[in-house]
């Protein structure tokens, strides 16, 4: 196990966190939720910068409080809203990073970075966002990490940089015994990359699913109240009132594709799911 | 550390013509003084490279990049013993450079310099008062930021002065001139007080980064 979290929770005046995951070597899970769902703050729990009131996180096996700086060299961390100094520039951070982490590929990087084209003598405030998440993701990957923890790892990248910045990712993964815990608010991006998913609402994990189970089984029926008073409702997971009668999320869409073959039954997105395991209530 | 030594001179390097201006500023005092100024030269440069550790505290603090820092083979101790190796590098630095500065200019401009140990020792002394000075700023800043640690600066300087002025006024009130005691010691207990000074600043740096490292322990980011 690369990573888990148990019962992990922190209170603030007006959020708390109750959170526990995990992530095994191989995999690569997601962390999917809202702005100020709680994605972040769990990014800082593991990484020590916030402290926990209460639960327990191991990091590559170990308490993450006992985290040496040798085991971080292990680790590759993107943060939303932090990196290097603006003020620096790449060629000033090679050095830096080379100090740090003993296995710093550095030719590795500087292609990556003539790749993206980063310019190396300008300084990082003067980048755009895309520019900035592409520098952060690269010192990320370039050291040998087992354990990646992204937090908005994409955000600010068109499409095609996006692409790319997967691309790197499932690279990543080729190597065995690695893994990756991603966050985005970018569904699309997750539902190809992640192996399972996790969805955080309100610093509450309400869901964990493998993506595959995700998309195949799971799925969004839309009924008349006529017909939804007549459905049966075991395995409905939430349910939301529409103009036109309900929306109804299962995680057994085969079930009612076979004995409700009337019902428009749509294919389950990550998307659809979030927004039904956000917004519906439970049965 | 030497990684987050390396960050904190390119960070330096940033304000290039700051940098410049600083010696700049000690040779004009130097060559304009006709020789008056050698031994507050000693102090600026020592001080002026000793405190661009705040700049690179600073710097950190803009756009989270302490946090991303953390986020490193980097512990919040390692952060910290990195500032106090910075400040004494670069204070030392300056000494160094002061030392040339005024050493060079007594022997073209001056009249020479006759003892050089002696001289060498008095210059020595500039440079614990200068150490005291680091470990009050750096956990200030390390507490209270760029922006309020230099109002929480300005504060202790005023209540240092304020106690200074209200302990000599309470001696003088009582007939002690303790201006005049304290030159006698000095001059006549100079090993002493040179132990002494050297002792307290070591002392003081110890406890300093002490309170730094506990600092940097509670701080959520």
């Amino acid at each position: 196990m690369l990573l888990e979290l148990e019962n992990v929770q922190k209170a603030y005046s007006q959020f708390s966190l109750s959170c526990s995951l995990k992530v095994e070597e191989g995999c690569v899970t997601g962390l999917i939720g809202q702005n100020g769902a709680g994605k972040s703050t769990v990014f800082k729990s593991i990484l020590d910068l916030v402290y926990p009131d209460s639960g327990k996180i191991s990091v590559l096996g170990k308490d993450h409080r006992d985290i040496t700086v040798k085991d971080k060299e292990e680790i590759g961390v993107v943060l939303a809203g932090s990196g290097f100094s603006g003020y620096l520039t790449v060629r000033q951070i090679i050095p830096v990073l080379r100090s740090l982490y003993r296995n710093f590929d550095e030719k590795e990087f500087t292609e990556r970075c003539k790749k993206f084209r980063l310019p190396t003598d300008q300084k990082i405030k003067e980048f755009s966002t895309g520019m900035r998440a592409k520098l952060n993701l690269l010192a990320a990957v370039c050291h040998g990490a087992r354990l990646l923890l992204l937090d908005e790892p994409t955000a600010g990248l068109d499409v095609v940089a996006r692409d790319s910045m997967l691309g790197i990712l499932r690279e990543f993964m080729e190597t065995e015994g690695r893994g990756i815990l991603i966050s985005s608010h970018i569904s699309s991006d997750l539902e190809s990359l992640c192996d399972d998913l996790y969805m955080i609402d309100n610093g509450k994990i309400v869901l964990h699913e493998e993506t595959d189970v995700l998309l195949d089984s799971y799925g969004l029926l839309k009924v008349s109240e006529t017909d939804y008073r007549k459905l049966d409702k075991r395995y409905l997971l939430r349910v939301k009132k529409e103009p036109f009668g309900y929306s109804c999320l299962t995680n057994e869409k085969k079930y009612y594709l076979e004995n409700y073959p009337e019902a428009a039954i749509e294919k389950g997105s990550v998307d659809e799911v979030i927004t039904m395991m956000t917004k519906g209530e439970a049965i | 550390m030497t990684g987050l030594l390396k960050k904190d001179l390119s960070l330096t390097m940033v304000n290039k013509k700051l940098f410049m201006i600083i010696p700049f500023v000690a040779l004009m005092l130097l060559v304009m003084g006709n020789g008056d100024n050698v031994s507050f030269v000693m102090g600026y440069l020592a001080v002026m490279f000793g405190i661009l550790v705040l700049t690179t505290i600073s710097y950190d603090e803009m756009d989270h990049s302490d946090t991303f820092l953390l986020t490193l083979p980097v512990s919040r101790e390692l952060y910290v013993r990195e500032k106090y190796v910075f400040a004494l590098l670069t204070s030392f630095g300056g000494w160094l450079l002061s030392l040339f500065f005024t050493g060079a200019y007594q022997m073209i401009a001056g009249s020479g310099i006759a003892d050089w140990a002696s001289w060498l020792g008095g210059s020595a002394a500039f440079l614990p008062p200068v150490f005291l000075l680091l470990a009050i700023i750096i956990p200030v800043q390390l507490k209270f930021g760029a922006d309020n640690g230099r109002i929480v600066m300005v504060g202790v300087v005023v209540v240092l002065m304020v106690g200074i002025m209200g302990i000599s006024k309470f001696l003088e009130g009582n007939g002690i001139d303790i201006g005049s005691i304290l030159n006698r010691f000095l001059v006549d207990n100079t090993v002493f007080t040179i132990i002494t000074a050297v002792l307290a600043a070591a002392l003081a740096l110890m406890a300093s980064l002490a309170v730094s490292i506990g600092i940097m322990r509670k701080k959520q980011f």
